[in-house]
């Protein structure tokens, strides 16, 4: 408007001018239209545009804060959760120790109790075939022996003859009478 | 009693009857001794499938044949009743029945081969000295004793047989 004022004045046309500034009356009425206009608004709008302000922004703090909170919690949670991790991992760990010490005695135990059985079982087949050996000996001992006497039996009858027969007779009488 | 001395004692009535024991005694002692010395003739005399007269004429051939009446109706007895298997235990009983008779113990002797009259003697008089009552003795030709002589008296016995000293050192072997 200034830029058309000046343009106006340089060219000293007055209709201009007066086309482009509003006249006083239309300037008062405007005045106090605007007057009225801002006293309802200040009387009726911009209190309940400040109230609604006021409830948007409390609401949004009171999220704010919400949201706050829940990070806080979560944080602790996450806090707890990883102090729980780390405990389970103890745990894990704790009892991954134990399993491997549990499973390394139990497999000394198998491996000492396979050893005195095998032991065992290797003594009692010593001692079995000791015996059945010795068993044997006897038995071969007592058949050796049981054949030499009866072949010496047969021998014996067989060399017998009348006067050893005679012989045998008479010692025994002799033995008898020896005795009497 | 035994079934042994029970057939004894019927074969000592009948011998006593025909007044034979002493024969009786002797051939039936001797029939015994031809009988265990011959497993083929007591497995025949004990086959009951063939009858008492078959069986008996398997005997004929030695004393059996020339037997007094008594002798031989015992060894009928024991061929019938299926008992010639105890003819050796009841010639013994029988023997001591006939000794006991004459106040006398009877020795039995085994012996491999025959003894002399004269080792018989001197046998029966050591052994009546050995039990100090008399004795008479029942002479048995028995291959078993090998050689010496097996005494028994009732319950005594006096083995001096080469078969006890085999057995002796069989046993000293096994053991």
């Amino acid at each position: 408007m200034g830029i058309l004022l000046a343009a106006a004045e340089s060219s000293g046309d007055q209709t201009v001018r007066d086309l482009l500034l509003p006249v006083d009356a239309e300037l008062i009425w405007g005045l106090f239209a605007f007057t009225v206009l801002f006293l309802v608004m200040r009387r009726l709008v911009f209190p309940r545009m400040n109230t609604m302000l006021e409830e948007r922004r409390a609401a949004i703090e009171g999220k704010m804060e919400e949201a706050e909170r829940v990070r806080v919690e979560m944080e602790d949670a996450k806090r707890r959760f990883e102090s729980s991790l780390g405990d389970a991992r103890g745990e894990a760990s704790r009892i991954l120790d134990e399993a491997r010490t549990a499973a390394e005695s139990q497999r000394r135990e198998i491996v000492a109790n396979a050893e005195s059985e095998a032991k065992r079982i290797v003594e009692r087949a010593t001692a079995d075939a000791e015996a059945e050996r010795a068993r044997l000996l006897d038995e071969l001992r007592g058949q050796v022996g049981a054949l030499a006497v009866d072949l010496a039996g047969r021998i014996v009858e067989r060399e017998l003859d009348a006067a050893t027969h005679q012989g045998l007779v008479d010692d025994y009488i002799a033995r008898l009478a020896a005795r009497n | 009693m035994s079934t042994a001395q029970a057939y004894a004692t019927a074969v000592r009535a009948v011998a006593e009857a025909e007044d034979a024991l002493d024969a009786v005694g002797t051939e039936l002692g001797a029939i015994a001794q031809a009988v265990a010395s011959d497993a083929e003739l007591q497995r025949a005399l004990s086959d009951r499938q063939l009858p008492v007269e078959r069986r008996l004429r398997l005997l004929d051939g030695g004393v059996f044949a020339t037997a007094h009446p008594a002798t031989r109706a015992a060894v009928a007895m024991l061929v019938g009743a299926e008992r010639i298997g105890l003819v050796d235990e009841v010639a013994t009983a029988l023997a001591e029945q006939a000794a006991a008779e004459r106040d006398r113990s009877l020795a039995e002797v085994r012996v491999a081969t025959p003894l002399t009259e004269a080792q018989a003697a001197e046998l029966r008089t050591a052994l009546e000295r050995k039990v100090g009552t008399p004795l008479e003795l029942r002479v048995v030709v028995d291959p078993s004793v090998v050689g010496g002589v097996r005494a028994r008296i009732g319950d005594t016995v006096i083995d001096g047989s080469v078969a006890r000293r085999i057995a002796q050192l069989r046993t000293r072997i096994g053991s």
